[in-house]
This record gives structure tokens, sequence and C-alpha cells, in this order.
């Protein structure tokens, strides 16, 4: 892609994310994000094949039909109230429909079932941006309409989320759909705090993001997209197993590694708020996740799998990749979780 | 006050010297002898002063200890039942000792034999002179253990050795029973004494009473707990003589007779005693039938004699069928001496094929044999008649199970046929025993034991049945049938065993009629029941430990089912792709269903 | 030097001999060694008729066990007939047993006659016997001891006596 064009549409999508989290009005908003849907359509259509276009496709089918109901719900709460503040979202149904334009956008469940799709047609950095930046937006309005929102459906749909994040992993060898749902999976542990601790969520969202970048930047050193070629890793780059391992561990909620942290906090949010069988719900789902982490990390640095490969280690090309910021972004999503009294400040 | 507990506790008090005394001494089968001798006189004078004035004691002379309500004591209970069966039992006992002086002449451990045989005493003179239940039961297990102890006499024999560890098993079956009982009464009547219970009288007492009726199950090998009393005959001969006759097996039986008060009204439990005595009479008659081991016979017809007292006890009549008991122990005590002696005669050959022509060789021990078979038959107006006629006769009259009557009659009469088989076969005809052997009875110490029974089975039962109380009005008219019925059955049996012994003397069949194994492999039940019962319980073990613990509660119901579950759920949640149609349907029909419910709900 | 040599060469000895030494004694748990064991099915007739010999029977009267996995090996299947049911007067080599020397034994001597036929007359008896002891319950039995004793002269008149001549007095007791 041109540069000068690449530039545009990066800084296009980056401003339209940037007014919808500084907006206090729908209309504003639903500018954001359409600008920021507009331009990340070019980012996925990178590569120009089928895949891709369709991944585009479903993508923009998707957040079209969440930015028109955002638009209704906007307009019901207009004509019901004469505002357009978000601030007073006070009818229950533009509530609802907020709701759900906004977790069609995030890729909750129900509403989760582009999330996969769109990631595995699409190049890891794509997914990157798509998994990582692209929740920011529909988050801080969550976030901002926090108190208007209906509890019980954003309950229903985090638990079902973490349930359905679980399940679609087991089921995949595919390293971005696997993502996709550890993505889904983790969203619904954002939105099952926010209705009790709102910077909670915001705690789990920066340490999800760093997690992510991680692990998709440990498979694009070399292009890897499949559980077969990820095997593959320690005859190249041995050290990079040890990291897929300890991040995905991470990602999995392991105690000592960074990922623990969220899954903690919020389990213990949730537990003084008196709800003791939601958390133990999702305890029990997270282990859905886990297994399926493990299995990844089984198979890069457990076992060699049978390949034509008889050789135990390849030649070692020296890496033409970028990976400047890798070791702060690996020490950031396992190391953390030291820094958890520092945390207790969003309380 | 007279010399009445006195005398009854020095009698219980001279068995003990011998006990506590060292037994290295050359002379200690002579000195445990004569003490058993001095004990049997010495319980003479209060049994002749109960006969005479009927007077019922108790001795409560050691407070024991008191478990919150319930106080233990030391206490004997000297009434008809204790006073009429202690100079029995120790004329028995002296009588077997002497005779276990010859027999057990050259065992190297004769003096401990003596020992054992007196505790055995000892612990069944307890039994029968206890007073609360735990004494009871102290004299109950001291005879099992004893029994265990004289069974394994000869250790080094395997058999012996199975046949203890039966004995003591079946035994520990019945102890289920006691023990429930003990606890039943300590529970509902919070005390131990007998007098109390009787006098307390509890209704529902069905449960201890099945326990008693288990225990004298075990204790009388009824039939279900029967095996170990045949096995038994491993043991010496003066111990089968002293187990079958007044100790051990009666035990279970008396323990039945002491607790007439609760069972006289319990009708269930006396149709349950009832049936059980007259399976067990038939049953073990039949056994009796095929034997050919002399003792085994004999333990048979011990079998089948104390199922006739169970049948008594069932028809309520519990004082007859201690006349049964004291009159038995004198004829089968002298059978077994009487078997000892033939079997030591021949060189310890048991088998009553390799007999024969005995009348000639040992005559006194004929006589005896005879005589005791006679009175085992109950021939008129010897021992046996006088219990056991009245028993038949009792029944007869009696409003009581047809069947329990017609198989008990049955039973009756295959006592003859035992009893003609032994005689035929081991003293009559010509003899089939190897020539060189030694016969002899001159020896005072065989003679002396086998006369005393031999007049004890002529005159005793006249002499008890004449001098004790009579407890129970006895039917005084009856038609000549039912009257005569017990000596017509026995008739009936002597005749057809005569014939049909002479008949098949030396006729031998091919193959044996499935009639004839039922007879002869004790009714299967020996091998069945220890077969099936162990392999029931293992492959039960078998079952619920890795089948229903391990494969389905720690497999299939936990791990398979839970990742079953998972890998089900997977597929179903994430094997589509590119529906877009149906998602943005599935996304309509959520925020409808959503809207709908929570908006006009909630 | 040497001597520490030598030392080393002796425990590197003791090692081998060690390790190639078994007791003496050594035998298995249940005293059953190899060659007591059955040996594997035979499958020509070749390995049967050496079976067979190995057994003491003629090749005729040897027929293994179905080779179905429970173990049996080449042990001959014998007629499932008692011990007791041979002849007792035959001057056996084991009397005990009715067999004679070198008789290959019954796998399941121990079994008298078929199990199931054990268990069904044993039960059959007892079933049999409750059975039996329900109807005599039902239909106890209670014979008269005397016969029946009635008022009015054994009741005389009631019984068509003839009213005009006077009946003989009964009496039932004495006094």
């Amino acid at each position: 892609m041109n540069p000068l064009t690449l530039s545009l549409v990066l800084t296009t999508m980056i401003s339209g994310t940037l007014i919808v989290m500084t907006s206090s009005h729908w209309f504003m908003i639903w500018v954001g994000f359409e600008m920021n849907m507009l331009a990340i359509i070019p980012l996925l259509t990178k590569e120009h094949n089928p895949r891709s276009t369709e991944a585009a496709t479903k993508y923009f089918l998707t957040q079209a039909t969440a930015s028109m109901l955002l638009m209704m719900a906007a307009i019901t709460n207009l004509l019901y109230t004469g505002h357009w503040s978000i601030m007073k979202l006070i009818n229950p149904t533009a509530s609802i429909m907020m709701t759900m334009a906004l977790t069609m956008k995030l890729g909750l469940s129900p509403f989760h079932f582009w999330v996969p799709e769109v990631t595995q047609g699409i190049p890891l950095m794509s997914g990157l941006i798509l998994l990582t930046w692209q929740k920011l937006a529909p988050l801080s309005v969550l976030y901002m309409i926090m108190p208007l929102i209906n509890m019980n459906i954003l309950l229903i749909m985090s638990l079902m989320s973490i349930a359905i994040g679980g399940w679609g992993g087991l089921n995949q060898t595919q390293l971005r759909k696997i993502m996709a749902y550890s993505s889904i999976a983790h969203m619904g542990w954002m939105l099952a705090v926010l209705a009790y601790n709102p910077t909670m969520t915001l705690l789990n969202l920066y340490l999800y993001i760093p997690m992510t970048i991680t692990t998709f930047m440990l498979l694009m050193i070399n292009s890897t997209t499949t559980t077969t070629s990820l095997s593959h890793t320690y005859n190249k780059l041995p050290l990079i197993t040890t990291l897929i391992l300890i991040t995905m561990l991470s990602l999995g909620g392991l105690p000592p590694l960074t990922g623990f942290l969220p899954k903690w906090a919020i389990i213990q949010e949730m537990t003084k708020n008196s709800s003791i069988i939601m958390p133990t719900l999702m305890a029990l789902l997270a282990l859905l996740n886990l297994y399926f982490y493990t299995r990844i990390t089984y198979t890069t640095s457990l076992t060699m799998f049978p390949t034509a490969n008889n050789m135990k280690i390849k030649w070692q090309f020296k890496n033409s990749k970028q990976t400047m910021s890798l070791p702060l972004m690996i020490t950031i999503s396992t190391l953390t979780l030291p820094l958890a009294p520092m945390m207790m400040i969003l309380d | 006050m007279n010399l009445f507990s006195t005398l009854m506790l020095l009698s219980l008090i001279i068995l003990m010297l011998p006990i506590m005394s060292t037994s290295n001494n050359y002379s200690y089968p002579q000195y445990a002898k004569t003490m058993i001798f001095y004990s049997f006189m010495t319980s003479l004078p209060p049994t002749i002063m109960f006969i005479q004035s009927g007077q019922e004691m108790m001795i409560s002379n050691w407070y024991w200890m008191t478990i919150q309500t319930m106080k233990l004591s030391l206490s004997f209970k000297l009434d008809f039942f204790s006073m009429m069966f202690m100079p029995v039992a120790l004329f028995i006992t002296w009588s077997i000792m002497e005779f276990s002086m010859w027999y057990m002449h050259s065992d190297p451990n004769i003096n401990r034999f003596f020992k054992y045989l007196l505790m055995f005493l000892v612990t069944m003179l307890i039994l029968v002179t206890a007073n609360n239940i735990f004494q009871l039961f102290i004299g109950w297990e001291g005879v099992g253990i004893m029994s265990f102890l004289l069974i394994g006499w000869w250790y080094g024999r395997a058999d012996a050795n199975t046949a203890a560890l039966q004995a003591i098993l079946y035994n520990r079956i019945g102890d289920v029973g006691f023990i429930l009982s003990m606890a039943w009464f300590m529970a509902n009547s919070n005390s131990w004494e007998l007098q109390q219970i009787f006098m307390l009288n509890l209704n529902n007492n069905t449960l201890p009473l099945m326990g008693l009726l288990l225990a004298a199950t075990g204790k009388s090998a009824q039939f279900g707990l029967h095996p170990w009393l045949p096995s038994a005959m491993e043991g010496p001969t003066p111990v089968s003589a002293l187990l079958h006759s007044s100790t051990m097996v009666v035990a279970g039986i008396f323990l039945l007779i002491r607790f007439y008060p609760l069972m006289e009204s319990n009708k269930m439990i006396q149709s349950l005693a009832l049936c059980l005595g007259a399976i067990t009479t038939l049953f073990t008659a039949i056994c009796a039938l095929t034997q050919n081991d002399i003792k085994k016979i004999v333990a048979f017809s011990t079998s089948s004699q104390l199922g006739l007292m169970m049948v008594t006890i069932g028809i309520n009549q519990p004082h007859l069928a201690f006349l049964h008991i004291c009159t038995h122990a004198f004829f089968k005590a002298m059978l077994f001496l009487c078997s000892g002696s033939i079997i030591h005669s021949l060189g310890d050959e048991q088998d009553i094929r390799k007999m024969g022509g005995l009348f000639k060789s040992l005559p006194f021990t004929t006589t005896a044999l005879i005589i005791g078979s006679l009175a085992l038959t109950g021939m008129p107006f010897l021992t046996g008649f006088y219990s056991k006629d009245l028993i038949i006769e009792t029944a007869n009259t009696s409003y009581m199970n047809a069947w329990a009557l017609l198989i008990t009659l049955i039973a009756t009469s295959l006592t003859a046929v035992y009893s003609t088989r032994i005689i035929f076969f081991a003293l009559l005809g010509k003899p089939r025993f190897p020539s060189l052997i030694l016969i002899n009875e001159n020896n005072p110490l065989l003679m002396n034991p086998i006369t005393r029974l031999l007049i004890g089975s002529i005159f005793a039962g006249f002499f008890i049945s004449n001098n004790i109380t009579p407890s129970t009005v006895p039917q005084m008219t009856m038609p000549l049938h039912l009257k005569l019925t017990a000596l017509f059955v026995t008739l009936m049996g002597f005749a057809m065993a005569l014939e049909l012994n002479y008949m098949t003397q030396n006729l031998k069949h091919k193959h044996p009629s499935a009639a004839f194994k039922f007879s002869t492999m004790l009714g299967y039940f020996p091998i069945t029941m220890h077969r099936l019962n162990p392999l029931t319980s293992l492959v039960m073990s078998q079952k619920s430990a890795t089948m229903l613990l391990d494969l389905i509660w720690l497999e299939n119901t936990l791990p398979k089912l839970i990742s079953k579950i998972q890998q089900n759920t997977s597929v179903m949640v994430s094997s589509q792709k590119g529906l877009v149609k149906l998602y943005f349907l599935s996304f309509l029909i959520t925020m409808t269903t959503a809207l709908i419910i929570l908006n006009f709900h909630v | 030097m040497a001597a520490a040599r030598a030392g080393v060469l002796g425990v590197r000895w003791l090692q081998r001999a060690g390790r190639t030494v078994v007791p003496l004694g050594a035998r298995t748990a249940s005293h059953i060694t190899k060659d007591m064991l059955p040996g594997p099915y035979p499958r020509t007739p070749e390995e049967r008729a050496a079976a067979a010999k190995k057994y003491n029977l003629r090749v005729e009267d040897y027929e293994p066990y179905p080779d179905d996995g429970m173990g049996y090996g080449d042990y001959p299947k014998l007629p499932d007939r008692s011990q007791h049911e041979r002849d007792p007067w035959y001057d056996w080599d084991h009397s005990d047993l009715r067999l004679n020397w070198g008789e290959p034994l019954h796998w399941d001597l121990d079994m008298y006659i078929t199990w199931d036929v054990m268990c069904k007359h044993l039960f059959g008896f007892v079933a049999f016997m409750l059975f039996m002891f329900w109807v005599g319950e039902t239909y106890p039995s209670y014979q008269p001891v005397g016969p029946k004793q009635y008022p009015y002269n054994n009741l005389y008149l009631e019984r068509g006596g003839d009213p005009t001549k006077e009946p003989e007095p009964v009496v039932h007791y004495e006094i």
C-alpha cells in the first residue's frame, strides 16, 4: 500500500476513534464510528485476495448495521427526551438498542459470528488492529453510558461470550480464529464487570491489549497462522517457543503472570458485590480458554509434530521483521502481576 | 438359710482349681477328672434340695460396674434349668474326661487337652448359670473359643484347622444376632438382668428374638449355619463327645429356653423356630443316611436331635426341650465314646464299611452302642423315650404347622434308619477290617465311663422325668394312634432300614442317583454356600469398585461426560462459516427478544 | 597405586558376578514354574499328538479347551465327571482321589457335578420346604385328642333317640 494512503487511512481511523471517545453528542459518536469503519476497510483488504475482500465485506455489513442501530437508538432517545447527549440515554428501548449496537461492534455473543471469520480472512497486522484498537471506541462509549445500561442483558451477553469464546476456541487449529475467540471471551470478562466497576473493565482492557499485541507479534515473526506451523517454531527460533508458552499462559490467566490480574480483580469485585454464581461460572468457563491456550503451548514447545522435516534445527537466518517493541510487550504482558497493588488505585 | 447356694458355688469353685493349677504334672488328667467328680458330687445335694423344695435362687455376689443407669453385676441364676443341667453336664464330662485319659494317653499335650476340656465345661456352666445377658455372653463366647481350640487340636492337619475355623466363623454369624439382641435390650429395657427383661416384657420384641434365634441357629447348628457341626468331627473323639452332648451345641437351644418368657407370647418367632427346627431335623437326617464315617453319622444325628429340640421350642414347650437336652446328653456322649472305642481299636478307622462283626470282638462296646442307638430312636423305657416320645406326642396333639409335623415325623423315622445303619454295618455281619488289629476293651478307663453312661442311658430319663416338677400340663387324653405314632414311625424306620441294608449290602449302583448325591454331598450346602457367598461378594465388590466407582463414577460421569459435552458444544458453536444472512437473522431475533423481554418486563 | 587398581578390578568383578548369579532357591510366589503351566494351544496335528503324549492321553481322547483366551492352553478337556463316580474298589494309585499316577486331573476337579445342578437341587429343596411350610401354616394340623362330648346324655333326643325310652346316663367325668 502506498505509504501516503496508508498514513491517511491510519490517521482517519485513529481520529475516528478519538472523536468517538471525546464526544458527548450521539451524532458525533456516530460520525466517529463511521470514519473509523470506513478507514479500516482498506486496511483489511491490504492483501488483494478474495478472502480479505470477503472478510472486509462481512466486517462492513456488521459494522454498518451496528452504526445504523446506534443511530436508531440515538434517534429513539431523541424522540423520547429531546436530547442528543449521551448522558441522557434514559429511554429503556433506546438503551437496549444502544447496548446491542455497541456489543455488535465489540463482537460479543450472540453478535460474535463475524469476529472469527473476519479475523481469519485478514492479515495478521490487520487482525491485530481489529482485535485491539477497534475495541477502544465501543468500550469507551459503553463506559460512559454505563449507569444507563440494563445490567441483566449485559451479564447474559458477557457470560455467553465467555462460554462461546471457550467452546469456539476448542475446535480450532487456526491461530487467528483462536485469537478471535480469545478476544470474544475477554470481551465477555470486561463487560461482566462493567456493571459493577467500570474501572476494572478498563484494567482488563489495558492488560488484554498488550497481551494480544505480544501474541500477534510473536506470530508475525514467522507469519504463523496454524498450529502445525507453530510447531515448527522450535526449528527456527527456539526462544520464541518459550515466549509463546509464557504469553499463552498469561492469556489464559495463570497466577504468576499478568493475565491473572484482571481475572483475579474481576472475580474479587463481583464477589464483593455478592455475586457468587456468576464469577464461579466465569472462572469455570475460563478453563476452556486455558485449555486451548495450553494446547497451543503443548504443540509449540512440548511435542514434535509428525512432519516431513527431519531436521531438528534449521539454519537460522537473521530475522528481517521489525520486532523492536517485542521485549517491552512481553514484559508487560507477562510480568506485571507484582504491580497489582498499584492497580488498587483503580478501585 | 441352707447350704443350697454355698454348695453350688463350691461346685463351681472346685472346677476352677485344676484350671488355675499348673499342668506340667504327670497325674494332671487324673487330678482334673477327680475334681470334676467332686464337683459333680457337690452339685448333687443342691439339686436334690431343689427337687424337694422347688426353691429357685439367685446369687448376686459381685458388683461389677455401672454404666450410667446400667448396672452390671456377677450373678448366678439357680433355677430349674441350671439346677438340672449342672449335675448332668458334670456327670457326662466326668465320664468323658475319664475316657479321654484312655483315648488321648499318647498325646504329648494331654495336660493341656484336659485343661481345655475343663475350661470348655466351665464356660458352659457360666452360660447355664448366668443371670444376665452379659455373663451369658461371656460363657457363650468362651464356649465358642474353646470349641475352636479343641476342634483344631490336631492343628497339624489342614482339615482340623479348616473345621476349627469353620466352627468359629459360623458361630460369629450367630454372635451377630446375640449382640443385636444385647444392644436392643440395653436400649429398650435398660438392663441386662434376665428378671428385669422378663418383667418388662416389652412389646415389639420380634427383633431381639430374631437375633436370639440367629444366635441359636449358629451355636446349635440349625439349617443354614449347620455345616460346621459335621466338620467339627475333625477334632478328637472326646471333644466331639463333649461338644455334642452337654456343651456347646445345646447352648443355642438353652439360650432360647432361657428366653422362653419372651418367646411364649410371640407367635411369629415360634413359627420361625418350628420351621427352622423341622427343616434342620429332616435335612441333617437325610445327610446322615448316606455317610460312611461313623462319627459323621453320629454328628448328624446330633444335628437332627437339635432340630427336634428347636421344633419343641417352636411348639412352645421349652421345658420339654430342656428335658430332651438332658436325656440326649447321656446317650449321645455314650455313642461318641463307643465310636471312639471302635475307632481306637481298629487303628483309627472311621469308615463303617471297613468295620463289621464287632459284636464278637467288642461285645461291651456293641452293647452300649446298640442301647445308645435304641435310646436315640426313642425305644420305650430307655432314656430317649421319656423326652422324645413326649415331644412327638405333644407335637401331634398341638395346633401346629402340618408340614413341620410331617417332616419331623419323617426325620424321627430316619433316626431309626441311620442308627440301624451304624449297627448293621459296624457291629453285625462279617469283619471287613484287616485281621492284624489289636482289639481290646479291658481298660477300666474305657469301661467305666461307658458303663456309667450306659446306666444313664437306660435310667436317667426315668429319673429325671419322674423327679422334675411338672411345668406344663401334659396332654392327658389322646387317641391311640397319636400315642403310638412315634413308636410306629420308629419301628417302620427300623424295618425299612434293615430290609434296605440287606438288599443293598452287596449291590453297588454304577452311577449314584441324584437323591443319593444330594445326601452324600450334604445337600450340596457347604460346596454351594462356601463358594456362592465369596463369589457373590467378590464379584459385587469388583463390580462396585471397578465398574461403579472407577468406570461409571470416576470416569464416565465426570471426566468423560464433561469432555463429551465440551466437544459437542464446541462443534455446535463453531462449525459454521459465512452464513451471513443467518447471522443477521440471529442478530434480529436476539434484539427482538431482548427488547420484548427486557423492555416490558424489567 | 597397584593396590587401588586391584581393588577397583575386584569391585568390578563383584558387580559383574552379582549381576549374573541367581539365588539358588529363587522361585515364583505361586510356586508355579513355567513348565507346570499348560503349553500353548495346539494347532497342528503334530502339536496335538505331542500335547496328548504330554498329558498321558491317547490322541483320540485328547481334546483341548477352546482357545478363547481363558488361559487353558493345551490342557485337555476331560469329561465332566466327578472323581466320586469312579469305581471305589479299583486299586487306584491315589485312592483318595480315585486317580492313577500320571493321569491328568480335570481342570475343575473341585466341581463335583455341574455347579448349576448343585445350586438347583439345594435351592430347589429349600424353596420346596419353604413353600410346604407355608402350606402347612395355612392348613395346620390339629388332631382331636378325645371324642366330642355333649350335654343332655350326649344329645340323646337331638340325635333322634326314642323319647319314650329312658336313655343310659352318660357321664364324662369321674369323681
